[in-house]
């Protein structure tokens, strides 16, 4: 049941961000596992997969917190596809390329949720919303895609999570 | 295949509606949906059992790592882990203690003015942008969106959405947030604002040009607008400077509670009348 460990996957990287995480903070902010389990899984398995499993981690992070429900379901669909695409183009082995991607992702994702923010009437001044949030961030995915990638791509490929 | 592209870009648009309408209905201060409710219910009792193993964790790594290579008894070691796990444990419920004993301390000090009820912190927004905690006290409790949150220190924030058994608290660090706030030692008003991503600084905007206020200054709620008493502390003016357009002034505030380490709050039920 591939989905189920996935999707168990999320969970856990959620239910680690509103509790544990909190105490690994560095330079203010904690990692965004589930974006990071959204950047992989797309690389992996295409856009398509990306965007479901972007919409699930997003929508459920949304319920979770109960602010902007659809705020982070649309980022992290939109982020997943956009990785997606490159599915074909990446070298899948290299962790340095995914963690690579994965600050690239974290990036765009950052900018795509202030830009919705702003919509939202959310004025946060942009050199503040880059300086303290998206660059701490995208450094902090970019180390963890640099821990965690191999194993996942692992059982993405041979273990728990085989190809279909 | 144009055809299909164009199902796609329909599909894809009409899902961007849908979130874009969810997004903007849900962004208000409120009692969350039943469905929303329920799941936080559940989720509640398990996310205060990691938030306090975490607590517990964090406090006993400084122990483990502190070790060193020394000792180089195995057996030796072994118990100095146990008895440093078991006085970081000690530590942990000796610190607990001297919370709530303040934290009584100051319900009975101000049971003139508020009618209090104690929330533990059960967890925070598992995102960057946003400065929110779960409590442990819900609409079973009295709590309502809007009511104050306090500490014996200071200002905590405001209930943000209440489910039956837990609350969402708007930390007053969250950009979203806006206090109006009086300068204690020349009654100078000023709104304070959050920072993305900042537990240890406040912005008192809107600040006339020329107003005296300076480093050390202590500000205070104004009680203006209504959600929050007068006279609470806030912070400690660090800075001041202009703001960008030149016409007025902002001062930079250090608030007087540890937002890093927040455990246990007060949510104020109502304030007494004269209070």
């Amino acid at each position: 049941m591939p989905a189920l460990v996935l999707f168990a996957f999320f969970m856990l990287a959620l239910f680690l961000e509103s509790t544990l995480l909190d105490y690994a903070r560095v330079a203010g902010v904690k990692p965004d596992l589930v974006l990071v389990l959204v950047v992989f899984h797309a690389i992996v398995r295409g856009p398509r997969e990306g965007a479901l499993w972007g919409f699930i981690g997003g929508i459920a992070q949304d319920i979770l917190t109960g602010n902007y429900i659809g705020l982070n379901a649309l980022v992290k669909m939109l982020t997943g596809y956009g990785v997606g695409l490159g599915e074909t183009a990446f070298y899948k082995d290299s962790a340095v390329i995914v963690a690579g991607i994965t600050w690239l992702a974290t990036i765009f994702a950052g900018m795509v949720t202030y830009l919705l923010l702003l919509t939202l009437e959310v004025f946060i001044p942009l050199a503040e919303a880059i300086t303290r949030v998206i660059l701490p961030v995208s450094v902090y995915n970019l180390a963890v895609a640099l821990l965690l990638y191999k194993r996942f791509y692992l059982w993405e490929t041979k273990g728990i999570l085989p190809p279909r | 295949m144009r055809r299909a592209g164009f199902r796609k870009a329909v599909g894809g648009v009409v899902l961007f509606g849908i979130f874009f309408a969810t997004m903007h209905l849900t962004a208000a201060e409120r009692t969350m949906m039943p469905l929303e409710g329920t799941a936080r219910d559940l989720l509640a009792p398990v996310q205060a059992g990691a938030t306090q193993a975490g607590r517990i964790v964090y406090e006993s790594l400084g122990t483990i790592f502190s070790l060193g290579r020394a000792a180089k008894v195995e057996q030796l070691e072994k118990q100095v882990r146990q008895l440093e796990g078991k006085i970081a444990e000690l530590n942990e419920y000796k610190a607990e203690n001297a919370r709530l004993r303040r934290l009584l301390a100051f319900r009975e000090e101000t049971r003139d003015r508020y009618a209090l009820v104690a929330a533990d912190v059960i967890a925070r927004d598992p995102g960057n942008w946003f400065g929110t905690i779960t409590v442990d006290r819900g609409a079973a409790d009295g709590v309502r969106p809007h009511m104050p949150v306090l500490l014996p220190d200071g200002l905590v924030g405001r209930v943000l959405r209440v489910s039956q058994h837990s609350a969402d608290v708007l930390l007053l660090t969250d950009p979203r947030s806006g206090v109006g706030g009086t300068v204690q030692e020349t009654r100078t008003p000023g709104v304070l604002r959050g920072i993305v991503n900042s537990y240890g600084q406040l912005r008192m905007t809107y600040l006339a040009k020329d107003a005296p206020v300076k480093k050390g200054h202590v500000v205070v709620t104004s009680g203006l607008g209504g959600t929050f008493p007068a006279g609470v502390p806030i912070g400690k003016i660090v800075a001041v400077r202009l703001e960008p357009t030149g016409v007025t002034k902002e001062a930079l505030v250090e608030p007087l509670v540890d937002f890093g380490r927040l455990e246990e709050v007060f949510i104020v039920l109502r304030t007494t009348p004269g209070g």
